[in-house]
């Protein structure tokens, strides 16, 4: 005792001093979190993953769009109808006519204000458009759909909204459901953690959370899960030193962008303004009550209320929502008992607005603007980005590979363990723009990018360069006779080379069109090596392939490997009349601010001679007319002229048909990923799909002027003797050199030359409707 | 004796109501020489109209107007290849790619251009 006594100075000293530095501990803690959290909190507040839109629909008199059309548009975007359209956002329909408001929306080039548009259809076509002051409008874009974003690694996606874009209804029920002492705690609410914690204790396990919004903010920020108290204390402690900083209105804002909403595979939804895109397709503004409480209800658990898996628990709870909006005065009571009576009202996650999201696509956007931005400027400084694709487009040729792929795998007679994959990219030639993509069965899956990745032989895909290497050279034209017979060609290494045609015959001589027609591979390998290989393979490099194939003589048949991208980009110097457009998925970047940072403009090349090419064009229409793209005219429209080839790889590994029509250019590849033979060639494969595509499309004819150097002439199929439409054997209408002669069908002889030319040009007008 | 050749028959393009409007928009858009959003004006006619030689010609004034010949020349050969039946835009076209080659200097050229232009050929 006595030491006790003797020893209370220097224990009392002692106490103080540890309790001393305890204290100052506990301070600079205190401080270091300060640190932390204002620095998150204050410095950029997010990271903006960029914001990719699909194209925008363009509206003119003219356009091809019924009522009904116009209203799936409208309801893809999101618009909802109405009986009187007097928000951005919403229409009406009444029989043929359409009234709109658009939404507000920054483009690259212009800042489209919402307007009034009346909008008159007739048939399929608009027939009338003008604004609220009756004034004829001649086009107007309206906001595009938002097909997806960058974002990054850690996969957190979210689309930032400012208080003006938030409705007064979101904080008001986000207060009542969650935190109802918002407005006049501190941080931290003692009596609702005691609540909580009794609650808790008297159901074994955690039923009710005690936290504040600010306490969740601090916890979504810092992405920790763990329960522990000395968490706990952090968080509370964090959660106080933010109110001390910033106002009520900051942190709601806050809360609002920040708080996770739900997953989508490898994407993790967070803020309301993406949970609107996600699970409503529109924006936040534009939500109505019974949307508003369904998010408020998703917050408290966005996997166990997730509206898509579970609809039963969300709605239940979304009703609770409602009613608890009710009872604390946010809404009238009548108001909540009739949102309660509204379904969810979600979209699906597949191919709408929200959850759908085009991987492949997304994928070649992100490869095209990696060669310009780093992947932060990408994934956190809110670039938008106006992309080419074309959702309607992208959804049929999705639906047109699904379809085949399902039937093929049932009908063909070579049975292999994997199901069939396929790719369909879609350009529109002109201007080269990617409008569709599917990089697989599963479109939606994030995976291998068989459209760019996967590089395979392509098999006759190659013949069209061929064709027209040996036109350009000036030695031949569509009707040249050349012999498909047996070729042994001694290779470098000592060994021969004797390639055969796919049925094991011999056609003997064969005018060039229908060696392409057929797909001969005999004739084609003697027209190649008769050209010269170097000009062959110079032709590809022309045409826009990256690499020149090497000097083979079995490049000739394709033994080539190229991906489906790539083949779209040769093809589409034909589609285009000899002129190269490189392809692209983008045509402008914009910064945050909304300031144009980079467009991608529209070149054009000259690359190979537009006669050539109008000559292997009319060839590639004969492959669909007589050759090996016949099936397809069963499906597409009789008056709507295709162009084409099949290729077939060596053991049927890989199926491609590529061709064109007037507005679209489309490629198919089906294969297996292991490169296992498939049993299918390019026709009995991949055309199916191409030829439902493009009869799903709508799509307008091919058609090109007559170069003045050329005319058109009538032959027979089978042996390019001149012929007459009404004489010879399957007599055919091609273009060649003016002033050609050709030996004469010997039953044809009275032909006149210049008449029937004339004739042949009538029917090809026909045709064409030129 | 040789038959008459009959005459091509002659198909004048003309702009669509939405496609005048856009080259409007572009034309005042080139006179505050903003190029990259007067070029976007006119490649969303294109996308309306692909086949117009007009917009072809269009855009490649665009083009050079903002000093870019090469370009302006494609477009000229591109609209010349579409307008083989349509006398008025082939002239534009071949003026348009005269225009462009002079500019780089390429006068021989150029003058083979303008004679097409005039219907020399």
């Amino acid at each position: 005792m006595r030491a006790l006594k003797r020893y209370r100075k220097q224990i009392f000293a002692g106490v103080a001093l540890a309790f001393g530095i305890a204290l100052i501990g506990f301070t600079v803690w205190v401080f270091t979190l300060d640190r932390k959290i204002t620095s998150q909190f204050e410095g950029r507040r997010w990271t903006l993953p960029a914001q990719v839109y699909a194209q925008p629909t363009e509206l003119y008199v003219g356009q091809a769009f019924s009522a009904e059309t116009l209203e799936e548009e409208l309801k893809r975007l999101g618009y909802q109808r109405v009986e009187k359209p007097q928000q951005p956002g919403s229409y009406s329909r009444r029989g043929s006519r359409v009234d709109l408001i658009n939404r507000r929306f920054q483009f690259w080039d212009a800042l489209q204000e919402p307007q009034l548009l009346t909008i008159s259809t007739s048939g399929n076509a608009i027939a009338d458009m003008r604004n609220g002051r009756n004034e004829e409008v001649p086009i107007f874009r309206l906001d595009p759909l938002l097909i997806g974003s960058i974002f990054p690694i850690h996969g957190e996606d979210r689309v930032v909204v400012t208080p003006e874009e938030v409705s007064t209804l979101l904080p008001a029920a986000l207060k009542v459901v969650e935190d109802r002492k918002f407005d006049t705690h501190w941080g931290v609410n003692p009596s609702a953690i005691l609540r909580a914690a009794f609650v808790n204790l008297r159901a074994g396990q955690i039923e009710q959370g005690g936290s504040t919004l600010t306490q969740q903010l601090v916890k979504s920020y810092f992405l920790d899960n763990r329960r522990t108290l000395s968490r706990k204390i952090e968080e509370a402690i964090m959660a106080m030193l933010l109110e001390v900083h910033f106002s009520k209105q900051d942190l709601m804002n806050a809360y609002i962008n920040e708080i996770y909403l739900g997953q989508d595979g490898r994407r993790a939804i967070h803020g309301f303004g993406l949970a609107s895109q996600f699970y409503f397709g529109k924006p936040l503004a534009e939500l109505q009550l019974h949307e508003v409480a369904l998010l408020v209800a998703i917050v408290r658990g966005p996997s166990y209320y997730d509206p898509r898996r579970h609809p039963k628990r969300a709605r239940e709870r979304r009703d609770l929502v409602l009613k608890l909006m009710g009872e604390h005065g946010v809404i009238d009571p009548a108001m909540a008992q009739k949102a309660a009576k509204r379904p969810l009202g979600i979209v699906s996650s597949g191919t709408q607005a929200g959850g759908g999201y085009y991987p492949a696509f997304l994928d070649l956007v992100r490869r095209t603007l990696r060669r310009d931005y780093r992947e932060e400027d990408l994934t956190e400084a809110g670039l938008r980005i106006f992309s080419t694709l074309d959702p309607t487009v992208q959804t049929q040729a999705e639906e047109a590979l699904t379809l085949e792929l399902n039937r093929l795998d049932k009908t063909r007679k070579q049975k292999s363990k994997t199901p069939l994959e396929g790719v369909v990219v879609v350009t529109a030639p002109q201007n080269g723009e990617v409008i569709a993509m599917v990089g697989g069965r599963q479109a939606n899956f994030a995976g291998f990018n068989r459209a760019l990745d996967a590089k395979r032989s392509i098999g006759s895909l190659v013949k069209p360069v061929i064709y027209l290497a040996a036109i350009e050279s000036g030695q031949y034209h569509a009707a040249s006779v050349i012999e498909d017979g047996p070729v042994s060609v001694k290779l470098s290494n000592g060994q021969v080379w004797e390639p055969k045609n796919i049925s094991e015959q011999y056609y003997g001589p064969v005018p060039l069109v229908r060696a392409l027609a057929q797909s001969m591979n005999l004739a084609t390998v003697n027209l190649g090596l008769s050209v010269g290989l170097p000009k062959v393979t110079r032709e590809f490099v022309a045409l826009g392939l990256e690499r020149e194939p090497p000097q083979l003589p079995s490049v000739l048949l394709g033994s080539l490997d190229v991906s489906p991208l790539e083949v779209a980009q040769l093809y589409n110097a034909f589609a285009n009349g000899g002129f190269s457009t490189p392809l692209r998925a983008v045509r402008a970047v914009v910064d945050a601010e909304g300031e144009p940072l980079k467009s991608f403009a529209l070149e054009v090349t000259p690359v190979a001679s537009p006669d050539a090419v109008y000559q292997v064009n009319r060839m590639m229409v004969e492959v669909m007319e007589h050759g090996s793209g016949r099936s397809a005219r069963a499906v597409i429209p009789p008056d709507i002229v295709v162009a084409g080839k099949s290729g077939t790889s060596s053991d049927y590994r890989d199926s491609w048909f590529a061709g064109f029509s007037g507005q679209h250019l489309a490629v198919v590849w089906i294969g297996h990923d292991d490169n296992t033979p498939t049993g299918l060639t390019g026709s009995s494969g991949s055309l199916a799909v191409w030829s439902r595509l493009m009869a799903n499309l709508g799509t307008t004819s091919w058609s090109a002027p007559l170069p003045e150097s050329l005319e058109e002439t009538w032959i027979e199929f089978p042996t390019g003797l001149a012929a007459r439409p009404d004489c010879g054997e399957e007599p055919i209408a091609i273009a060649v050199p003016k002033g050609t002669t050709l030996p004469m069908q010997p039953a044809c002889e009275t032909n006149v030359f210049g008449e029937f030319g004339e004739r042949a040009r009538e029917w090809w007008r026909g045709i064409t409707r030129q | 004796m040789p038959e008459p050749v009959p005459a091509p028959v002659v198909r004048e393009p003309t702009l669509s109501p939405a496609s005048r409007a856009l080259v409007n928009q572009a034309q005042i858009q080139l006179q505050s020489k903003n190029y990259p959003v007067a070029a976007s004006s006119i490649e969303r006619a294109l996308r309306i109209e692909p086949g117009n030689p007009l917009l072809w010609i269009e855009l490649g004034k665009v083009r050079q107007a903002e000093g870019n010949y090469v370009q302006a020349e494609n477009m000229g050969r591109k609209a010349a290849s579409m307008s083989v039946n349509a006398p008025r835009a082939n002239s534009a076209a071949w003026s348009l790619i005269a225009e462009s080659l002079r500019a780089r200097g390429k006068n021989v050229q150029a003058r083979e251009a303008e004679l097409r232009a005039q219907g020399v050929r």
